[in-house]
């Protein structure tokens, strides 16, 4: 395997090199489906691009003429049969000589399953014609048993095992070596590892690592819904039908996303978008409207983002002409959609509930839905929404030392669902469709707080998660035709439970607050191996815990960290979020505004591993954990690549499982966590 | 293209000399530089004034209530009885790749925004005030770091400006501004 991968490396080094020399001129540089055929001259597995039958993709190439000359024609042929469909030669303006263009054929689907190859030919101004080649995948879906009608992922945002870990230890309880209870993700049929690398990274972002499970395809990082290309424009790259545009037109189904981060953000997303810019918001949220409700049916969008459903005349809007969508006519008439305006202006939730959705703010107002919704938004915040510790804290009254009031009002946002509510709310709406429904559900802060080093704030988030999963268990318990996938885009922040303090709360305190350093907070409070025994914390009546700071807590430590402080305490207050609207004013202006400004007073300063212009914790590229419950669960085992988590839901969904894959685990599995 | 101006605005050498004194304390570090709390401790160390008769000294914190709508921010009552009235506010000139003439937008801290890159995308703040500067119209305000005291008329409402964004809170700057600080800082003017 060795030889393989320093063979394909070289590979792409002589295909570079040769560009311009050996190879006639023109030259084809990018070829798109993606494919290792292509980008090293080596054909087989693994193929890069695989697709459903019928799912539409585009095609392009990226065609760099000699100088002086222009690309005058060009075609696509598949197994060496000329593609349908008018070619259209897209100017390229990044990083690409003069004249650069991009022939490109929209929407196209086949069938037949099985490997095709796909070749270009084009014509240059002077004569000369230049081809190359590439291959895809039609993936086989069998057909035998029964469907999953309703398909829930559960995503955790940048949750690795640790975070899993960590999280039941610290909910359930574990003693004399045994959990006392499982958490709800661990009590389910089946489990698989996922590798997590994008198209261009052995590390992915949360674009592309989300856009594989809506998709079934890498992308670059930063993009989703969409291959890569050689244009600065956000929304024309190659294209690629999401699972709810997928499902809506083959079966009818319906979509919902629900997420605690701001809806632009990139897991959401890449449930709903097609873009190289996972920053573009206006266009992000205009096309939830424009092609979302149109194209996929989108039914329930929940969480927070309002600052890009405003219009720019209204304070706290930031929609903008510069990150929103118009698309090009050619690719909108293919895929049947409007092409768009740019209208920072636009009052996009108006348009919405013009289009009929209920438009809720907070938690109260969800409560208060009625019964009889079909069409639900629930916008509960600007920009992110609050984490699970400060909205508990929140609901306790708990006001931080020093305030006056808790974070959620610092935030201006002091009444905002959790996630489990959130999930109930879109359930009771999605399950009207008879037909079926696709939901997505995000727990974003178990990534932002991992990012931020800040230990309390993601396990309660993971806690939060859990209990929507178990929302989601109960909903597939009462209709058995759904399948239930847990899982994450990418681990977040190297996470791991180095092991337990050896000291009680009170001591801890003195010691963050004496300036000991190192000495006084590593080497006399850090408990390893027999040392940690069982840390062991209350859980209060509304199911999360009385207190973080406990006496022997439990200790976190992080492998992907930038340089931070660390004193081993739960942080009254969260890092500051840039994208708050009322961040730098008085009260946000009082909090940390990074991981080197918090917990300064114990003076143990933690040197990290990454570049101190990070700013934060990394992703990592460790594999993560994936359990499902439900019709079509037993498909998922073993070591499995992220893009096959598409094929293996979209399996359940179309083609069925038989029954004999249904079996429920061994009771002893019930029995021992 | 836009001309650049020598336009000497309101910086006072004074005033940034007691914003690091400001700086220098403990807790300043945990802070971060934050023009309303800036404003807070130089009162209290007599390096600031109170605001002269017939202006009001307003913070960024007044502009938008809290907590938020069901839809976007909402003024305060307090800068809804100062619409159109003289006030004086201190705040950090934000830094633009691609500034324009005659305005210049004062932020609750220091920050940059890159317009050649990523357009009028940016984490600026809702409450930022956008200041008009009628005699310099067609000049661009070369970038002055630190703290500025500035004093105008409010104006209030949505505006789209000349690079397209559109402002909520104006200050249309005094032609000479009056701007008193105690010594050792010393009043500087918009004039020329």
């Amino acid at each position: 395997m060795k030889t393989r991968i320093t063979k394909i490396l070289v590979g792409t080094a002589l295909v570079a090199a040769s560009a311009a020399t050996a190879l006639a001129v023109p030259t084809v540089s990018r070829l798109t489906p993606p494919s290792l055929l292509f980008s090293t001259g080596e054909a087989g597995a693994p193929y890069i691009a695989r697709f459903l039958p019928g799912q539409r993709f585009d095609l392009q190439a990226t065609i760099r003429p000699d100088v002086g000359q222009t690309i005058t024609n060009a075609s696509f042929l598949i197994d060496n049969k000329p593609v349908t469909g008018s070619v259209t030669l897209i100017p390229c303006d990044l990083n690409v000589p003069a004249n650069t263009v991009a022939p490109t054929v929209r929407a196209v689907s086949l069938h037949r399953p099985g490997v095709h190859t796909l070749t270009i030919n084009a014509l240059q101004s002077d004569g000369q014609t230049v081809s190359a080649r590439g291959e895809f995948e039609i993936v086989s879906i069998e057909r035998n048993g029964r469907r999953a009608k309703n398909i829930i992922f559960m995503i955790g945002d940048g949750m690795g095992i640790a975070h899993r870990s960590a999280a039941r230890i610290m909910y359930k309880g574990v003693y004399m070596g045994k959990s006392l209870e499982p958490l709800e993700m661990d009590d389910m049929d089946a489990t698989a590892l996922v590798k997590t690398a994008s198209l261009n990274s052995i590390i992915t972002d949360s674009a592309p690592g989300a856009a594989c499970y809506s998709s079934g395809n890498k992308g670059n990082n930063n993009q989703q819904g969409v291959f890569p290309d050689d244009t600065t424009a956000n929304f024309d790259n190659p294209r690629i039908e999401l699972v709810g545009e997928y499902l809506a037109r083959t079966d009818g189904k319906s979509l919902g996303i629900v997420t605690t981060a701001d809806v632009f953000d990139a897991t959401p997303a890449a449930f709903g978008s097609h873009t190289q810019n996972r920053g573009a918001g206006t266009g992000i949220c205009d096309g939830y409207l424009d092609e979302q409700v149109a194209k996929a049916n989108l039914t329930v969008l929940l969480g927070g983002g309002r600052k890009w459903f405003l219009p720019n005349t209204t304070a706290g809007s930031a929609r903008s002409a510069a990150n929103d969508s118009v698309l090009s006519t050619e690719l909108a008439s293919a895929w049947g959609v409007a092409t768009g305006v740019s209208d920072p202006a636009r009052d996009l939730l108006a348009d919405f509930q013009t289009a009929g959705f209920t438009y809720t703010s907070n938690k109260t107002a969800l409560a208060a839905v009625p019964a009889t919704t079909t069409k639900l938004i629930g916008l509960f915040a600007l920009s992110n929404m609050n984490v699970a510790k400060d909205k508990i804290d929140g609901r306790r009254g708990v006001i931080p030392t020093g305030s006056t009031q808790s974070v959620v009002a610092d935030y201006g946002f002091p009444d905002q669902p959790l996630l489990d509510e959130m999930t109930t709310a879109a359930l009771r709406v999605l399950s009207k469709n008879r037909n079926g429904f696709v939901l997505m559900v995000e727990a974003a802060s178990i990534d932002k707080q991992a990012h931020n080093m800040d230990s309390e704030r993601w396990l309660l988030e993971t806690i939060e998660f859990d209990k929507a999963i178990g929302v989601a268990k109960k909903f597939a318990e009462k209709n058995n035709d759904t399948l239930v996938i847990v899982t994450a885009d990418h681990e977040c922040a190297g996470v791991n439970i180095i092991g337990a303090s050896t000291v009680t709360n009170a001591v801890l305190q003195a010691k963050a607050a004496q300036g000991g350093g190192a000495a006084a907070l590593r080497d006399s409070v850090v408990g390893v191996y027999d040392a940690a025994s069982f840390p062991s914390y209350s859980i209060a009546a509304d199911g999360y815990p009385v207190t973080t700071d406990i006496d022997y807590k439990m200790l976190i430590g992080y492998a992907g960290n930038t340089d931070r402080y660390e004193d081993w305490l739960t942080n009254p207050r969260p890092l500051r979020d840039s994208q708050q609207p009322f961040n730098g004013l008085a009260p946000l202006n009082t909090y940390p505004n990074g991981p080197l400004f918090r917990d300064t007073a114990g003076g143990f300063l933690i040197t990290g591993q990454v570049p101190l212009a990070a700013q934060s914790a990394v992703h990592t590229g460790s594999d993560i954990p994936l359990t499902a419950s439900g019709r079509g669960a037993s498909l998922f085992r073993g070591v499995v690549d992220n893009t096959d988590v598409f094929f293996l839901a979209m399996q359940a969904a179309i083609g069925g499982v038989n029954s004999d894959d249904e079996r429920p685990r061994h009771p002893m599995f019930h029995q021992q966590h | 293209m836009t001309k650049s101006s020598s336009l000497p605005l309101i910086l006072n050498a004074g005033l940034l000399a007691g914003f690091l004194y400001i700086s220098t304390v403990a807790h300043a570090k945990n802070l971060g530089w934050n023009a309303d709390t800036l404003s807070q401790e130089l009162a209290a160390i007599k390096h600031l004034q109170p605001a002269p008769k017939g202006v009001t000294h307003l913070a960024f914190n007044e502009f938008f209530a809290s907590p938020i709508s069901s839809r976007g921010l909402e003024y305060t009552t307090t800068i809804k009885h100062l619409e159109g009235q003289r006030v004086r506010i201190l705040g950090f000139m934000v830094k633009q790749t691609r500034p324009s003439p005659g305005t210049i937008m004062l932020a609750p801290y220091a920050t940059t925004t890159h317009e050649g890159e990523y357009g009028l995308c940016d984490d600026l703040p809702p409450a930022t005030l956008f200041v008009h500067v009628p005699k310099y119209a067609d000049l661009a305000v070369p970038f002055t770091p630190g703290p500025l005291l500035l004093t105008g008329k409010l104006e209030l409402g949505p505006h789209q400006e000349p690079d397209g964004r559109v402002s909520h809170v104006r200050l249309v700057l005094d032609p000479e501004a009056d701007t008193t600080i105690s010594d050792p800082v010393k009043t500087a003017t918009t004039t020329n």
